[in-house]
């Protein structure tokens, strides 16, 4: 557990203990909403975390390193832009990954436009935004994080 | 997965009905377990680290959105993050954002919270857009594998992308009032 999660846990039960001891009531009603609200999400989000176990089996981190580093800038980034987008990798295996290409003389364009959308995009995670706040919420805000990673990705190519 | 029959056994039906996505995806996972157990397997074994993301992190988003709904009023949350917050109310949700923890279906349902109680669309987006992507110990990971300049570059731009962002699609949604956020 990162030290930012393990804070979350620490704060969380303290404020959720004051409230369960000072406004009994509140809290109970409370806990009824939060229920209500995360709802069926559990069994969804299982779902989809299977979904992306399935997905990661049948794309390898080989097949992203050859999309990655193809000598089209302007076809790898948008490529490398989808991928980011149906795939969700672990921090932990994207940077070292990324990092490796871009040392290896890859473009930068393509590495920050599969950064981003790894984690603002999210295909599989759609059923459950969807469920939350609506299609038409989920749709736009994945549309518009879609265009705004690529255009992170070539500012950082016209800066760096 | 609400309740089964307090006499009867579980309710497998209203399960299925319930649990449409997961029933699909067992389905799949046991039509590979028969023709392509390695791949089965593999699979499996993948979606461990995320599992266990899960579960260490949904019960704190149980507990925060209890907290929010007990402890911060509705009048609090309408003027600090409500559709007049203006660039306080967008820096203030990019804050918020950013000191989280999880992956970015941790922030549906506080997020779905916040806007039962009045938060702005515009927020609502800014807070989900840095919870996925701005996050210390990520950006630590990132200097340390593609160098702090690349780091800070794209730290920068994504902010600045996230604050038009948050306008941009409380804009678009604007038009579709009836549609748009529940």
């Amino acid at each position: 557990m990162d030290p930012f999660t393990l804070g979350f846990w620490l704060v969380s039960l303290i404020l959720f203990a004051l409230a369960w001891f000072r406004r009994r009531e509140d809290t109970v009603r409370a806990m009824k909403k939060s229920k209500a609200m995360m709802g069926n999400m559990l069994g969804e989000i299982v779902a989809v975390i299977l979904l992306i176990g399935l997905v990661l089996s049948f794309i390898p981190p080989e097949t992203i390193r050859t999309l990655l580093g193809s000598d089209h800038t302007a076809i790898s980034t948008v490529v490398a832009a989808i991928v980011g987008s149906i795939t969700l990798i672990p921090a932990f295996v994207a940077f070292p990954l990324v990092g490796s290409l871009v040392n290896a003389g890859a473009s930068i364009v393509p590495a920050a436009a599969f950064l981003t959308t790894l984690t603002m995009v999210g295909i599989a995670t759609f059923p459950l935004e969807k469920r939350a706040f609506g299609t038409r919420f989920a749709l736009t805000r994945n549309a518009v994080s879609f265009t705004a990673a690529i255009v992170i990705a070539i500012f950082m190519g016209v800066i760096l | 997965m609400k309740t089964e029959p307090l006499s009867g056994h579980f309710n497998w039906q209203r399960f299925l009905k319930k649990n449409k996505l997961l029933a699909g995806t067992l389905t799949l996972y046991l039509i590979l377990f028969l023709f392509l157990p390695s791949k089965a397997e593999s699979a499996l074994h993948n979606s461990l680290y995320y599992l266990a993301e899960m579960a260490e992190i949904m019960p704190v988003v149980f507990f925060l959105t209890t907290i929010i709904e007990v402890f911060v009023p509705q009048k609090v949350i309408v003027k600090h993050l409500g559709e007049s917050s203006g660039l306080r109310g967008n820096l203030l949700a990019l804050l918020l954002g950013s000191f989280s923890a999880g992956p970015i279906y941790a922030a549906f349902p506080v997020c779905k919270m916040l806007r039962s109680k009045g938060a702005g669309i515009s927020n609502i987006t800014i807070i989900l857009s840095a919870w996925a992507v701005v996050k210390v110990p990520m950006l630590i990971t990132e200097a340390k594998f593609l160098g702090p300049t690349f780091m800070i570059t794209r730290w920068i731009l994504t902010v600045i992308a996230i604050l038009i962002m948050g306008r941009l699609t409380e804009r678009l949604l604007k038009n579709h009032p009836e549609r748009s956020l529940t």
